[in-house]
């Protein structure tokens, strides 16, 4: 009707040109799906360099590159220039590219976060699977199914972990380029060639390191293999320097550390880790904890990855415990866990259950309480649920059924704990 | 002259289409070639069942469960056991699972190694084949064989000596059907079919059987030096024509596999067998092993609180073995496939060891489970597993090197190993010994020591692991070998495109002097002489999806000589080209249909009529063969309210409850249940109708948007797709949505043609559409996808905005759209009445890709584009999108598809299978006009040149690719289930030959027969129960999962809930379940069984597997037998249910 008045022409071109402006705000924030927490704010995560998970905010960063290549665009539609439409939507589907292949390969320490939250939310529905009432509601997800092996396998994985605006940027890039390059006239041969050469660089950019870092991996393997351990020594190391990613396996530490032991070093921080998972193979849990809380405690290089290491063996051993009705050991690996990572999610979730069932209902509260800002519904629905139990043991009925119903419409889907609770099943 | 070629051959249509179907042909070859010389599939392997016979129940029961009794009388050394099972399978031995699968409408086959489940004494092999999964009586054909310390192999095989059994005629709270203990000689015997029948689709296996079924012939190694790390050397000779080497390794630690220098394999973990489920051997202290089973199950004294259960090892396992690695999948670095399986078992710590509060003995230990995959596999906790690798894909004829690096955790690295190869005429086997294995061990120095002779340490089966499990690994990606594989293909596809169009060029040099033609001219007709080599490649690599042939079957040297060859002799026909003296056609007037109002050649409506009475024959052909479904049913009563009171209403409990959705759907099942009656073929004439309709509008639309090849074409394939053939055997609403979606499409495209708009097909679309959305509320994103289509179909033009009777046609449209949720709003019961979120809150759409519990973004791809036959129907489309985009119909139809499935993924708040129905026709027609217009494109091409023999004349290969197109989506034709995105899991109404629905009708009919009137009916289906039950209703509905919609009903002394279909009380606990127990003798309990123990809570589940019995089983449906306790009552439970007898009459 509007088109009557003013001519259709103009509307459609003035309303793409205000889709577009619209969209610009919904690109610069949720570049990344994150499982769990939400540790990169600001604009997005940074552009090109390492990105430090928590709060920041910086201009170079792909949220606002989008929000000037959507300008860009917006721009060209004003002007009626389909060649700068067809250049803006190119770039912008670059730009997603840059940023699935900077999570993968580039930001080895937040990738390695996300895939953590990731896996931490895999375990609490597997836990909530075994030890409570079903909850059906889980996020659908592939994860489970993607191994992290191989550069392929990480490159899907770190497509696996884009947000809401990665889509919104790819789903602007793609109409760009078909209308830009459907109208433009002439259109040449370097409208194909010049991104496709661009792509070709990016992608070359971002995995040349890792590419190199695996073929140092193969040369490791195959030197350990044929007994030469200084040389696959030298080679698991350039493979660690070439990709930081593999600087964070503990099982290449543990191949080094293998060396060391067979070479009589046993004072390196590989070797620690080595005999650790030697522990852990021998059922040593508590000697293989201790020994990475001992690294932790020494700095250095693998402190962070032995801090990590421990606290996951402990939640490791909490869960066993908690399988084999060990409550009270299970909440005391819990709480050690807890204390030496307070941001791990797994943990508060079993810890929350742990207290519950030894009848520690204030504390089981009051770590909930705690970890109801997650932003995975399912995980938030299950940790009300869990509130909802210790507040009605401890006699807040109104409390624990408000409880129960925040659990439930979060967490519509076969939340069978939230809507059994709430109906009093 | 290539400059020339791309300055200006390259630029014209003529040559575009040249170079993509060269480049087509050589992808083609490249792929055959590839596969045959370069990256060859794993070989397969036929079973041999030696004198097996295929056995059956007699009684022709839905389901079967299969018994043997061995008798062995000493400790086994070796056994193995051979089988193949249609469609699904659970095998057990001696209780314990040791195999299952589950391939629909396909007769599947496995190897099992059973040795370390069988024992002296009685054992027993159970098998249990489900109905429903396999278009026949379940069936297995066994062969089996143990040998004992000293003796020779004892076969046994599938006989008439087997017992089976209908039903799992187990005892209650006693033995279960697949135990030893259980007495069977009141089962029947098993009938043996003649051999020779039903091998049609028995698969073969991707590894040798030997594997499993030999005994390795090899000693446990290690260095002569005590080391934890010793590399282990092998200097394998393969002679010239040895096929897919194997190599067995079992190890005491983490190990790696290196051939001839790459690593083919890893195992960063020990690999050890562990046996998963609750005889789970636990290691509480050195000392202390007990199982799951007998750990006591801890409970608290809040167990019984909200949101709390028994942490009970006796819980269902519905989830695949991995999902128990869970803790370890904590961290990142250690994900490997290997990884995520294994499941040690645990030492609590000596000190401070926690209490257990409140011990209880488990209710009964359930089924333990073995599961073959490489870490969770045998009895013995510890025991290393015997891995079989395929590392043919990295050895050659000659010299081999193989190194086995181990990696001990404790001890001294000792491995065993056997390599097995086919050979010419015979099979080499290589076992680790101690002449031609070598060892390499570290030199604290870091110098490289020369490999030694090792130390035998014992040989296979001997202490302390004795015999090991044998199993198969999966393939596994290491690093590096997806670039390897990328090197591979990439330089296959260079090298044959280059020679590919090498040939071409050279070609058509030399045949330019000989035939007077222009260079171009031949370089086009050239291409054109690729298209019988594509044909033929595209028909077998179709027959290799088809899961009657081996899947790698098309990949020999002979087929792929065959297709060169026939390139190069197609080269030759080349010489016969002349110039043509015609002109270009004119693209608008060739075999496009006639004028608007003109009518069609009556002969393509005699065939379309052909095709259509065709599709209502296999459409009618089985037309109640399946039972009446969910919500068939509750149509029928929709419909039964409409003959009673001109509406669709239905009273349920002390509702009365006016329908809401489906509105139109029911009106003409009333119809046609008043002129037939009220039979199951009644409530299916209207789908019938609709379903054949559909075929005939399919055809008829691809007449007007393209021509009779296309119409004629996309009716065949829609006639033959499985979803619309059983979708119009079905009340449900599909078939009638369809029919009312095509018209709208069809109708809106008629309206598109002209300029301005033609009203009266816009007026008819609207109609249609609003038709539609009365069928189905979903079908409301039809008006957005055809905003989308109208975009895409007048690109760059904003005159059709200005069209006023559109804007009319649209803004009715939305207004009785608004005008129906509304409706809805107003009369649906009001959500504080109920409780849970189910199918019946999808009302308006909503933003689905924000909400992270529900997006599933690949939903309707795998649904609609990714299944089964319709692969090839998305394959065509996708080419026509992207070749032939200037196509209107083409873009029209491609883009509509895209559209609905972008709209239903992203906004409508449920994903279902049958929610894209309507979007199968869009894809037939997309398909097939795509299809013929691609043709035409490579037909005009062809002008310039007339090949004077008339072979390969321009038309003559069209209807070899038609062939390709209609026999690759024929289901009748091609078994495609290798192509769906999952094989396993079909979408709903996709395959011809499984059950898709519970066979409600048979059972229901059992318990009528059987049900004492003062015995309880509980089923969670109670508006079947009722349309086959007559005057007999069904007492109770259940949903102890709390499911599906429950309503507070407060008419009912005492108030309670009631389901949503009948209006009955509802079960909605254990509690409530025991405490009809209390008061009745028997009850009667209906439920779906491949889906039971996810439709009921774990603990019914667990009290019903121990306190009921199966007493009949049909397709996917299952009638329990609970005695009840009269007399008993449950403390704590609600009040007891009274029956209804005032407000909720038969309708």
């Amino acid at each position: 009707m509007v088109a009557l008045c003013v001519g259709a022409e103009g509307v459609v071109k003035w309303v793409v040109f205000a889709v577009l402006l619209l969209c610009m705000p919904a690109v610069l924030f949720g570049w990344l799906g994150c499982p769990l927490s939400s540790p990169v704010h600001g604009f997005s995560y940074h552009l090109l360099w390492a990105t430090r998970i928590g709060k920041h905010r910086s201009i170079a960063s792909y949220g606002m590159a989008a929000v000037v290549l959507i300008a860009l665009a917006a721009y060209g539609r004003a002007i009626d220039s389909f060649r700068v439409i067809f250049w803006a939507g190119a770039a912008l589907a670059l730009l997603d590219l840059a940023a699935v292949l900077q999570i993968s390969f580039f930001d080895p320490v937040l990738f390695r976060h996300l895939c953590q939250e990731e896996a931490w939310l895999e375990s609490v529905a597997s836990f909530s699977r075994h030890n409570l009432l079903p909850n059906y509601g889980t996020t659908p997800t592939d994860w489970r199914f993607m191994p992290l092996d191989t550069l392929s396998q990480r490159a899907s994985a770190g497509w696996f972990m884009m947000g809401v605006s990665w889509y919104v940027v790819l789903g602007i890039a793609i109409p760009c380029i078909i209308a830009g390059w459907m109208f433009t006239r002439p259109r040449k041969a370097r409208m194909i060639v010049i991104p496709a050469l661009l792509a070709l660089a990016v992608v070359y950019l971002f995995i040349r390191r890792p590419l190199a870092g695996e073929e140092a991996l193969i040369a490791a393997v195959r030197a350990d293999s044929h007994g030469n351990p200084a040389q696959a020594v030298e080679d698991y190391r350039r493979a660690m320097q070439l990709d930081q990613w593999n600087a964070l396996r503990i099982d290449l530490r543990q191949r080094i550390g293998a060396i060391d032991a067979g070479m009589g070093r046993t004072s390196t921080d590989d070797y620690r880790i080595y005999a650790a998972e030697n522990d852990v193979d021998l059922m040593q849990y508590d000697r293989a904890i201790a020994e990475y809380q001992t690294l932790a405690a020494m700095g250095g290089p693998v402190a962070s990855l032995a801090r990590d290491r421990a606290v996951d063996l402990l939640n490791n051993f909490g869960l066993r415990l908690y399988g084999v009705g060990a409550f009270g050991g299970a909440a005391n690996a819990w709480q050690r866990a807890l204390n030496q990572d307070p941001n791990n999610w797994l943990t508060a979730f079993c810890l929350t259950r742990a207290y519950y069932v030894i009848g520690h209902y204030d504390e089981s509260a009051r770590i909930a309480r705690n970890f109801l800002h997650a932003s995975d519904p399912s995980y938030v629905a299950d940790m009300h649920s869990d509130l909802g139990d210790s507040l009605t043991q401890m006699g807040e009925f109104n409390e624990g059924h408000i409880s129960y119903y925040q659990s439930y419409i979060l967490d519509y889907v076969y939340n069978r704990r939230g809507i059994g609770s709430l109906v009093g099943q | 002259m290539l400059r020339r070629l791309n300055s200006y051959y390259f630029r014209t249509r003529r040559g575009h289409i040249s170079l993509v179907l060269t480049a087509l042909g050589a992808l083609a070859l490249a792929l055959f070639i590839g596969r045959t010389f370069v990256s060859p599939m794993p070989r397969q392997y036929k079973l041999d069942f030696g004198n097996a016979q295929w056995i059956e129940t007699p009684n022709s029961a839905a389901s079967a469960y299969f018994r043997k009794d061995l008798f062995i009388s000493s400790p086994v050394e070796q056994a193995w056991i051979q089988f193949a099972a249609t469609g699904n399978y659970d095998m057990f031995v001696n209780d314990v699972r040791v195999a299952q699968n589950s391939i629909p409408s396909v007769r599947i086959t496995n190897v099992v190694d059973v040795k370390l489940v069988l024992s002296q004494g009685r054992n027993t092999i159970a098998v249990y084949v489900p109905g429903g999964k396999f278009d026949g009586p379940p069936q297995i054909l066994v062969r089996g064989s143990y040998t004992v310390a000293g003796g020779s192999p004892v076969e046994f095989v599938s006989d008439s000596s087997w017992k089976v059994s209908g039903t799992p005629d187990g005892i209650v709270n006693g033995y279960s059907w697949s135990s030893q203990e259980l007495d069977d000689t009141a089962w029947l015997d098993a009938r043996a079919l003649p051999a020779g029948t039903g091998f049609t689709s028995v698969q073969r296996l991707p590894f040798d059987p030997e594997l499993i079924e030999a005994l390795p012939s090899a000693q446990w190694i290690s260095a002569r030096m005590p080391s934890r790390q010793t590399s282990f050397l092998y200097q394998l000779n393969l002679p010239d024509g040895s096929s897919q080497p194997w190599l067995q390794v079992a190890a005491n630690g983490p190990y790696d596999v290196m051939v001839n220098g790459t690593r083919v394999a890893t195992q960063p973990n020990p690999v050890t067998a562990v046996l998963i489920g609750p005889q789970t051997p636990i290691f509480l202290e050195p000392s202390t092993v007990v199982t799951k089973s007998s750990a006591p199950a801890a409970t608290t004294p809040n167990s019984t609180e909200p949101g709390s259960i028994q942490p009970s090892a006796n819980q269902p396992r519905t989830t695949r073995p991995r999902d128990e690695g869970y803790a370890r999948r904590t961290d990142p670095s250690m994900q490997s496939p290997s990884t995520q399986l294994s499941v040690p078992p645990i030492s609590l710590p000596t000190a401070g060891m926690p209490g257990l509060l409140s011990v209880s003995p488990p209710l009964q230990p359930s089924t333990p489970q073995l599961i073959p995959y490489p870490n969770s596999v045998g009895v013995q906790g510890g025991a290393p597993v015997l891995l079989a690798y395929d590392i043919s894909g990295w050895t050659h004829a000659g010299a081999n090197s193989i190194v086995v690096r181990v990696n001990a955790v404790s001890d001294t690295a000792m491995l065993l190993a056997a390599i097995r190869a086919d050979g010419p005429g015979e099979t080499q086997v290589h076992g680790t010994d101690a002449q031609d294995w070598r060892t390499v061990i570290f030199d604290p120095t870091g110098t490289q020591q020369p490999p030694a002779i090792p130390l035998v340490v014992g040989s296979y089966g001997g202490p302390p692991w004795g015999p090991l499990p044998q199993v198969v690994a999966d393939p596994q990606i290491l690093p590096g070998s997806i670039t390897r594989a990328t090197h591979q293909w990439a330089a296959t596809i260079i090298v044959v495109m280059f020679c590919v169009f090498a040939l071409s060029i050279s070609a058509s040099l030399i045949c330019q002097p000989l035939t007077g033609c222009t260079f171009e001219q031949l370089l086009s007709y050239d291409a054109i002489l690729h298209l019988p080599m594509l044909a033929a490649a595209a028909i077998l690599q179709l027959l290799a999806f088809d899961v009657r042939f081996p899947v790698n079957w098309c990949y020999s040297f002979e087929i792929t000589i065959g297709l060169i060859a026939l390139l190069l002799v197609s080269k030759l026909m080349l010489l016969f080209a002349r110039p043509a003296t015609t002109g270009e056609p004119d693209l608008a007037l060739v075999n496009r249909p006639a004028g608007m109002l003109d009518p069609a050649p009556y002969w393509f409506l005699i065939a379309l009529g052909v095709v259509t009475v065709g599709a209502l024959i296999l459409r009618a052909h089985n037309l109640t063969a399946f039972s009446i479904g969910n919500d068939e049913g509750n149509m029928v009563r929709y419909s039964r309210g409409i003959l009673r009171y001109g509406f669709p209403i239905v009273n349920n409990g002390s509702f009365t409850k006016p329908m809401t959705t489906y509105e139109l759907t029911s009106f003409p099942l009333a119809l046609s249940s008043l002129i037939f009656g009220h039979t199951e073929t009644a409530y299916r004439i209207p789908a019938l109708i609709f379903g054949t309709l559909t075929v005939w509008l399919v055809g008829w639309a691809g007449y007007r948007m393209k021509d009779w090849r296309a119409g004629l074409a996309a009716a065949t394939i829609y006639a033959c797709l499985p979803a619309p053939i059983l979708w119009s055997r079905d009340g449900f609403y599909p078939s009638q949505e369809a029919f009312f979606g095509l018209l709208t499409f069809w109708l809106f495209f008629e309206a598109l043609r002209t300029r301005p708009i033609n009203r009266r097909y816009m007026t008819l679309a609207s109609i249609a559409a609003v038709l539609a959305y009365f069928t189905w509320e979903g079908s409301g994103f039809i008006l957005p996808t055809l905003f989308v289509a109208v975009m895409v179909d007048r690109w760059g033009e904003t005159d059709w905005m200005t069209d006023w009777h559109l804007w009319r046609c649209f803004l009715i449209v939305a207004a009785i759209i608004l005008i129906q949720l509304c409706y809805r709003s107003f009369f649906t019961l009001p959500d504080f009445l109920g409780i849970v979120y189910d199918l019946s809150e999808v009302t308006t759409p909503t933003t689905v890709f924000l909400e992270r519990l529900v997006f599933e973004p690949g939903f309707y791809l795998r649904q609609l584009l990714l299944s089964e036959n319709q692969i090839v129907l998305t394959f065509a489309a996708a080419a026509g999108l992207l070749f032939a985009i200037n196509s209107r119909a083409v873009r029209y139809l491609t883009v509509s598809v895209i559209a609905l499935v972008f709209f239903y993924t992203c906004f409508l708040p449920h994903y279902s299978g049958r929610y894209s129905f309507n979007g199968v026709f869009l894809l037939t027609l997309a398909a097939s006009v795509s299809f013929f217009e691609l043709a035409d494109r490579i037909r005009f091409a062809d002008f310039g040149i007339l090949p004077r023999p008339g072979i390969f004349n321009r038309l003559q290969w069209v209807p070899a690719l038609v062939l390709v197109l209609l026999i690759g989506a024929n289901p009748f034709l091609l078994k495609t289930y290798r192509l769906s995105a999952d094989s396993t899991y079909p979408p709903y109404y996709a395959r011809l030959g499984m059950t898709f629905k519970p066979d409600s009708r048979s059972s229901d009919r059992y318990v009528l027969l059987h049900a004492a009137p003062n015995e309880p009916i509980v089923t969670r289906t109670p508006q079947i129960f009722e349309f086959y039950g007559g005057k007999r209703r069904p007492d109770y509905s259940a949903d102890t999962l709390l499911t599906a919609k429950m309503f507070y009903d407060g008419g009912y002394s005492p108030p309670h809930f009631i389901d949503k279909f009948l209006g009955i009380p509802s079960i909605a606990n254990l509690a409530q379940l025991q405490d009809l127990m209390a008061h009745c003798s028997r009850i009667w309990i209906i439920r779906a069984s491949s889906g039971s123990k996810l439709l009921d809570s774990p603990q019914v589940n667990e009290f019903l597997q121990h306190r009921a019995k199966v007493v009949f089983q049909s397709d996917l449906q299952e009638v329990w037998l609970l005695n009840g306790l009269p007399g008993q009552t449950v403390d704590g439970c609600l009040p007891v249910f009274t029956r209804s007898t005032t407000r909720n009459e038969p309708d």
